[in-house]
């Protein structure tokens, strides 16, 4: 990326003008008037959004209200921070947010890094025809439905039976029951995410770095420049900026996550030790029917999705040039 | 550019046009009832077939893939004797869960809801005091509902038991009063034991010493003969919570895994108690601890799917040596297959060994509710009250339809034509599936049946047998029970906390052990969390009846 | 490259031989670990393919690991002999073609502004769109809405719910700021540009990594979408694809609850663990047949054209 920045701003029938020094709002006024085109394509989005999922968002105070669905949501009485201090001082309310951090954060660091590995290695792979094989091979793995990835995780772990214990007594171990150790349970998580989705995350950099300039490489060739020395100052500064923005993205939303996989993982010997926010607000809503409670612990964590968010954001601005707003 | 931009811009119309076409036509949905309805209820009893046809719109499931309602025969049946035609208005059995407040609270109801099961009983209290379901009391006379009527006045312990705590009837019932005893139970290698321990009298009570030595030798003498130490002694599942049918021998009725699931709640003659807070828990989780140390529990216990724990059973080598299931399709290969048989619950030596009852009649409270939409409930409740006529209900019940799986005849007695088979194409849709039907079915017409359902056969001997070691003291809470509003959220709230705490508990102590130093402070939390709360609630609920 | 250059590089630079070992044995190392790497991915999938023909017990309790074993094609039977899946095909195709077409434009559309420096207001509609990611009025009040708006068992709905996705928008954004360079619109903005012909002559063109990106995401996303049908339709004939196939799944599965007999539910719990692994087979196959097709807009060289012309 060549980074010339310039001001300039069109009249409507093409002249120029160069910024000079305006009062503020007659200056901001006249740029709303020459951008009128982006208003106009904004609105689509707009309407889309404010009958989708503004006019519904009233159903949100049923966090701060004894909802009944026979009542509806305005007969239904208000109960203010009833349910969140409930939440708050349960038995599983610590457990249940540590455990969600440290989920949370631990996939993170490691579903992070590596799609953006991955995909400076397959951009790297000149043979078109392996490279597209392998592509396909590791992005199918998006499309196994959780139920499977859960089910086949059970026969490969069997302590009886799976393949991984075979394995390890082969090699002179003991047979362990893995999904049965609480332990585990946040590696197999990771694990089984980064299965899932290295290949499938892995396509946004590809296409980053499909737009990159050709001529840079020509002239990084001219300098003498090695292969690993292309990757680590061409490729990898082009997915930065997309990568950064992904990364500031996924803090905003690692506390909800993972729930229907968590949940289906999930067995009495590891429950308690594992119960994430987003599976006890699955239990809540589902199965106990408690709308309210569920709905009030749903909001607390976007909130913490959304203070990360800000912190997130607000780093990566001062570091570096990045950043969603 | 130009291009794409006119086929987008075509596209753009397209769409309009058919979404436009679409809308109103599908907006109209299911409005109010008949049309055609009487200003004034009739009078007197509704004589069916009617003069003029009536129009109902009744709201119920459909079983993913199956048929409509409208396809199946029995219904079409009812619609030729009476000229009164139901439109369905179905929802997908997956999609319940997640659509059922929207189905009832939102808006254009339909006349009345057919849902077996699917509704609790607080929902029905909370949508009978919000007027969403209307009260029918006034409506189960002789001369509206003679079946429901009749056995309403034979069996007044119905009547409370559909009564919703502020007094009034919201919904109608289906009981199954034939259904089984024992729910699943557990079976024993008979091969095995042969080889292992000859004299033993498998239809006897062991005491826990033989089980223990008969569980041991299981595991190590290679009974299966295959030279791999593969058996299971003993494999349960369910997550673990399987194990709690054995509580029975220790005192103790943990009913946590039954049908009519009452949250590790059972009474004691009159008294109601708290299963995980007894002595005998401490004494259950102990031996099974024991067991567990020793390799005679399958290690995959709490963690394995019923898939796996299926393939177990049936796995033609024989692994699993004391198994716990449903009846011998679980296990047999063969028609003839007798490997496993039935074998009584332990002899502790604490209590008489005993098998939990899990119920004597299959009730379901809220089956049929009508709503706040309905103009006319006399007619539509006469034309429900036909399902509950004694060979309807037989029919809808055990899914055989008049005329193709089963006749009646001159006597009263019934002659099965020939038997259900679910591999013949349009099989599912001549009875209604399983969350759309109504009845109650008494033990005398069941009776009258010339052949009885082939689970039947088997369930009903099995029945019989531990019958001997149901307790006289012992029970589950009684279904009549029925919460308020308020007190079910505060049920609700309790076991959201202990439900958790004591499955952890108990997964850690059977399979880690350390029960007895944790015991007191254990029962201290149970109590700190609402445990003494919520046995008092069920004691005063039990005293009221 | 060509002869002349390549021989006026060597005069050039005598550390080329070095360097050219250091590519070697980067490119070597690079391939073996992509190949190592993709067998470990690959093997739960190939476990996919063959426990869809296995017989389900043996799968169950792990016999099955190299080769299908004691093979059945049931799964597949009944997967294909439903009548409905074939209209569930239909339906999808048409749900994601169309729905993807209206997605991509808008999602592009929405985002052009975003990227544009000196547009006021970008941060205020920034986090108007944003705001909708963390609050939402939950399922009651969207159907509500919905209802209102005749969305109700109307096949539009599965174009209309996810139309735009605030976290592709931002993509969209972020690409078109990073990936197209200043110059170009700037040399437009000589010729008299306005935005909508900046727009669709010149960013669009140039955004074609990310429009297959977006042409991906939000295809599969409506290809696997069972959720929204679920709730909102009703019409059998409008089900898409993933609503058939869970219909299948549940159909053979019954409700241990409230069945009085457990035969029927040992002989088709056997038939749904089969026909699990047939069924992502069946859905998944066409979605990864298509990708190699997007591939051709993931290669290096878009931009040449459009600097130098």
């Amino acid at each position: 990326m060549i980074a010339i920045k310039r001001r300039a701003s069109t009249g409507p029938h093409g002249t120029v003008h160069i910024a000079t020094v305006k009062p503020g709002r007659r200056r901001t006024l006249m740029r709303i008037r020459q951008d009128w085109q982006l208003y106009l394509f904004l609105l689509p989005a707009t309407i889309y959004f404010f009958i989708f999922a503004y006019l519904p968002m009233y159903g949100i105070q049923v966090a701060f209200r004894d909802y009944s669905p026979a009542r509806g949501i305005t007969g239904s009485p208000w109960v203010g921070l009833e349910h969140f201090q409930r939440f708050f001082t349960s038995n599983q309310f610590g457990t249940v947010l540590l455990n969600s951090l440290e989920l949370s954060l631990y996939s993170l660091l490691v579903c992070f890094p590596l799609p953006i590995i991955f995909a400076l290695m397959i951009t790297q792979m000149q043979n078109m025809k392996v490279r597209k094989t392998i592509q396909t091979i590791t992005y199918a793995p998006h499309f196994i439905s959780i139920v499977v990835v859960v089910g086949m995780l059970n026969i490969f772990l069997s302590p009886r039976s799976g393949i991984v214990n075979t394995i390890v007594t082969a090699l002179g171990g003991e047979a362990h029951n893995f999904m049965g150790d609480g332990g585990w349970f946040k590696h197999l998580y990771v694990i089984s995410d980064v299965w899932q989705s290295m290949g499938w995350s892995s396509i946004i950099y590809v296409a980053a770095l499909s737009a990159v300039s050709p001529e840079l490489y020509e002239a990084a060739d001219l300098d003498g420049a090695s292969r690993f020395q292309k990757v680590l100052h061409i490729d990898l500064p082009s997915v930065i900026p997309t990568a950064v923005i992904l990364l500031i993205m996924n803090c905003g939303r690692i506390m909800s996550q993972g729930a229907e996989k968590a949940y289906l993982m999930q067995n009495a010997q590891t429950a308690s030790s594992q119960e994430l926010i987003a599976t006890y607000v699955y239990k809540m809503g589902l199965i106990n029917n408690q709308y309210s409670y569920s709905t009030a612990i749903g909001l607390f964590n976007s909130l913490i999705n959304i203070a990360l968010l800000v912190i997130v954001n607000t780093i990566s601005k001062r570091l570096t040039e990045n950043s969603l707003w | 550019m130009k291009r794409i931009q006119r086929i987008i811009a075509a596209l753009l119309c397209c769409c309009l046009l058919f979404g436009c076409s679409g809308a109103p036509a599908s907006s109209v949905a299911a409005d109010s009832s008949s049309s055609t309805a009487q200003a004034e209820p009739e009078a007197g009893p509704v004589s069916f077939p009617l003069s003029e046809t009536e129009e109902f719109n009744i709201g119920t499931i459909v079983m993913d893939g199956a048929p409509s309602n409208a396809e199946c025969k029995f219904w079409q049946k009812r619609e030729e004797e009476t000229n009164v035609h139901v439109e369905w208005e179905e929802t997908l059995y997956s999609a319940w869960t997640t659509k059922k407040a929207a189905v009832l609270s939102a808006g254009d109801l339909p006349d009345a809801f057919i849902l077996r099961g699917l509704v609790t009983d607080e929902e029905v209290a909370s949508y009978g005091a919000a007027g969403t379901f209307i009260k029918l009391q006034d409506y189960i006379t002789p001369e509206i509902m003679p079946n429901l009527a009749g056995y309403l006045e034979e069996h007044p312990d119905w009547k409370t038991a559909i009564t919703a705590p502020d007094g009034n009837i919201y919904s109608l019932p289906s009981i199954d009063a034939t259904a089984y005893t024992a729910d699943s139970i557990p079976y024993v290698n008979k091969d095995w034991a042969a080889q292992v321990m000859p004299d033993l009298d498998l239809t006897q009570p062991m005491d826990l010493e033989t089980f223990e030595a008969l569980l041991t030798a299981f595991k190590n003498s290679d009974p299966n003969g295959n030279g791999k130490a593969d058996e299971i002694p003993w494999s349960v599942g369910g997550n673990g919570v399987d194990f709690l049918r054995w509580s029975g021998s220790f005192g103790i009725f943990d009913s946590y895994s039954a049908p009519n699931n009452t949250s590790h709640l059972y009474l004691d003659g009159d008294t109601v108690k708290y299963a995980p807070m007894q002595e005998g828990y401490k004494e259950f989780v102990k031996w099974l601890n024991s067991l567990w140390s020793k390799g005679l529990i399958d290690v995959e216990a709490f963690t394995q799917d019923s898939a796996t724990l299926s393939a177990k059973q049936i796995d033609p080598e024989r692994i699993i040596g004391y198994m716990y299931c449903w009846r011998n399709s679980a296990w047999a290969l063969s028609d003839d297959d007798d490997t496993y048989v039935v074998t009584p619950p332990l002899d502790t030596g604490i209590s008489a060994p005993t098998w939990i009852n899990v119920s004597d009649v299959t009730f379901n409270r809220g089956t049929v509710m009508l709503t706040s939409a309905c103009e006319n409930p006399e007619l539509l409740l006469s034309w429900i009250d036909l399902c509950y006529e004694p060979y309807n209900s037989l029919q809808l019940n055990t899914a055989q339809l008049d005329g193709e799986h089963i006749q009646k005849n001159d006597d009263g007695t019934f002659t099965q034509l020939r038997a259900i088979d679910w591999n013949l194409p349009d099989e599912n849709s001549l009875m209604p599936n399983n969350y759309a039907k109504i009845y109650i079915l008494t033990p005398e017409t069941f009776a009258k049946q010339d052949v009885k359902p082939p689970v039947y056969i088997q369930k009903h001997p099995i029945d019989e047998m531990m019958s001997e070691y149901y307790s006289d003291t012992l029970s589950l809470l009684p279904t009549s029970i029925w919460l308020t509003e308020e007190d079910g959220k505060q049920v609700a709230i309790y076991r959201t906390d202990l439900d958790a705490y004591i499955l952890d508990c108990f997964a850690r102590w059977v399979t880690t052990g350390g029960i007895d130093e944790e015991w007191d402070a254990y029962v201290t939390k149970l109590s700190e969390m609402g445990a003494d709360d919520l046995v008092n609630l069920y004691q005063t609920y039990y005293d009221a009846l | 490259m060509d002869a002349t250059v390549k021989s006026h590089l060597k005069k050039r630079n005598p550390n080329r031989i070095r360097m050219s070992r250091q590519d070697k044995v980067f490119s070597a190392l690079n391939y073996t670990l992509l190949i190592i790497l993709t067998f470990i991915v690959a093997y739960p999938l190939y476990f996919v393919l063959i426990a869809s023909i296995s017989n389900p017990r043996l799968v169950a309790s792990g016999q099955v690991w190299w080769f299908p074993k004691d093979i059945m094609w049931d799964g597949y039977k009944e997967v294909f002999s439903y009548g409905q899946l074939w209209t569930g095909y239909r339906n999808t195709i048409f749900y994601t073609v169309v729905g993807t077409v209206f997605n991509v434009f808008l999602t592009m559309l929405t985002a052009y502004p975003l990227s544009r420096k000196n547009f006021v207001g970008k941060k205020f509609f920034i986090f108007f769109f944003m705001f909708t990611m963390y609050f939402a009025g939950g399922l009651i009040p969207s159907f509500l809405v919905n209802k209102a708006l005749g969305l109700y068992d109307n096949w539009m709905i599965m174009i209309i719910a996810g139309l735009i996705s605030v976290p592709n928008v931002i993509i969209c954004r972020t690409f078109m700021q990073n990936s197209i360079p200043d110059e170009l619109y700037e040399a437009a903005v000589v010729d008299g540009i306005t935005h909508w012909k900046n727009f669709t002559r010149i960013v669009l063109p140039l955004s074609a990594p990310v429009i297959a990106v977006m042409v991906l995401y939000y295809g599969v996303a409506h290809w696997n979408d069972y959720w929204t049908a679920m709730v909102y339709l009703s019409k059998q004939e409008t089900f898409p694809l993933q609503l058939v196939l869970r219909g299948i799944l549940t159909l053979n599965q019954v409700d241990t609850g409230l069945i009085q007999d457990y035969e029927d539910l040992i002989q088709r719990q056997n038939l749904v663990e089969l026909m699990k692994y047939a069924l992502i087979v069946v859905s998944s196959v066409p979605l990864i047949v298509i990708y190699p097709f997007f591939q051709k807009h993931f290669t290096k060289g878009i931009m040449v054209g459009s600097l130098k012309g």
